[in-house]
């Protein structure tokens, strides 16, 4: 039987929630807070996002969407064209590849593994940016980064979860 | 039919796979290409990019409103917390500028005279276009903000934007509604300034940290920490004589800036429209 308009509606905007939250992430970012000294080491929100979606529900996070997203990230930051497209890509492909290993388990090993994949991530960026710059630029803010997203991912994969959660119980209604 | 329909599937999934795959592969080669035609400077990533800039302008700028108001509420209450201290501060304050409006007005008035003597041609008039900061890079690779204003309100690449306590960066893309602006932070940032009172000339470089470098100073200039540093006018992009900093310190010779410009609290700036005195005396020499 063919589901009804409401209902293929309905489901069409589930699985664009995941989407629409990186995407209010990605503006979070790019809005003015005026918080001293932050602009530097704010994180890119949408590292998470992807991270977190791709491990547990790789069909609402596919390559495409992790693309368009970091190329939004760096047309709306002004970096690199291109840079932060690359990296939420290669995440993504990490991550559906690796999601056994995360799936299932505790929290603790999801987070575990969110800092070996962001870690991996704020390298990369930084790489692409000494070659895209052509000169060595300072690690300690991009650290600084990675440490702000480390912290901040509980809260953020909190908010996900429950989202997932939601989306799950509609599914089966 | 179920058995064809399995075979189907089984079919259809390692082709599915292999379109993944693909589709992969393809998104790597189209960010590898983006990263080297941007850094080609390709105009037409110039254009794409001001256009998507242009489009998500309105949410960023509807957003940004709440948070300015909620700052500007912060700083009423801090206000109001040190109401009695800064009244007499300013009272202070007050007295000693009404001495300097007396120096002001009396210099005003020789300049003036002397303006007449010499027959000097004033420079070219600067009007300003006030803008909205609607958008703030994050991230340690560079230091641009979004302007709320753009061609349709008369702004142009590589004008000068000023803070109401100095030089804030200059216009490096241009969108319809919208526009970037390079903060002389910025790694790329290249402004010739000049040291006010000795007069010299120097280049200040941004290196994305908060205090930019003085690169090529005269060998044997003689600068301390507290002179103040503004614009030359040389190239022709940027009015002479605004204010920019003082310099913070001096290691191995590195000369460091300390800009006036309150980077945390920027929410309006001013574009200069300043018409370049080169053309204007060309098209008056014809």
């Amino acid at each position: 039987m063919r589901p009804s308009l409401t209902s293929q509606v309905n489901h069409w905007l589930r699985v664009t929630v995941p989407g629409l939250m990186a995407l209010v992430l990605l503006l979070i970012g790019v809005l003015p807070l005026g918080l001293p000294d932050f602009g530097p080491i704010a994180p890119v929100l949408t590292l998470p996002a992807v991270y977190y979606w791709s491990i547990y529900r790789p069909d609402l996070m596919p390559a495409p969407l992790a693309f368009a997203l970091g190329l939004l990230h760096d047309i709306l930051n002004g970096g690199p064209p291109g840079l932060m497209a690359l990296v939420l890509l290669l995440v993504q492909g990490a991550c559906v590849s690796q999601s056994k290993v995360v799936v299932g388990k505790s929290f603790v090993v999801g987070w575990f593994g969110f800092l070996l994949i962001a870690g991996g991530a704020h390298i990369a960026a930084w790489l692409l940016a000494c070659i895209y710059y052509f000169q060595a630029l300072a690690f300690t803010p991009v650290l600084m980064q990675f440490v702000v997203t480390m912290l901040l991912y509980p809260f953020i994969a909190r908010l996900f979860s429950l989202t997932q959660a939601w989306i799950a119980r509609v599914e089966i209604e | 039919m179920r058995p064809l329909r399995g075979r189907v599937t089984r079919l259809a999934m390692p082709i599915r796979v292999m379109a993944h795959r693909f589709a992969f592969i393809l998104l790597v080669f189209a960010a590898v290409a983006m990263l080297i035609a941007g850094k080609a400077d390709l105009a037409l990533i110039e254009r794409f990019r001001t256009q998507v800039v242009d489009i998500a302008a309105p949410v960023l700028d509807a957003a940004s409103h709440p948070i300015a108001a909620f700052h500007r509420g912060l700083d009423k209450i801090n206000e109001l917390a040190f109401l009695y201290s800064e009244n007499e501060r300013l009272t202070q304050e007050n007295e000693r500028l009404r001495h300097w409006q007396e120096v002001a007005r009396q210099l005003a008035r020789e300049n003036a005279q002397y303006r007449h003597l010499l027959n000097v041609k004033s420079g070219p008039d600067v009007s300003y276009v006030s803008a909205r900061v609607i958008g703030d890079s994050g991230g340690p690779f560079v230091r641009t903000l979004l302007l709320g204003a753009g061609e349709a309100d008369g702004v142009r690449k590589g004008q000068a934007v000023i803070s109401a306590n100095g030089l804030v960066g200059r216009i490096a893309e241009l969108g319809q509604r919208t526009s970037r602006v390079l903060l002389l932070t910025d790694l790329n940032s290249r402004i010739p300034v000049l040291l006010e009172g000795a007069s010299y000339r120097a280049i200040l470089a941004g290196d994305n940290t908060d205090q930019p470098r003085l690169e090529f100073l005269p060998v044997g200039a003689e600068v301390e920490p507290g002179d103040r540093i503004v614009t030359s006018g040389h190239g022709g992009l940027f009015p002479p004589g605004r204010p920019v900093g003082v310099i913070a310190s001096l290691d191995d010779g590195i000369a460091r800036v300390q800009p006036y410009t309150d980077w945390q609290r920027l929410e309006q700036v001013s574009v200069l429209r300043f018409d370049l005195p080169r053309l204007d005396a060309s098209a008056q020499g014809q």
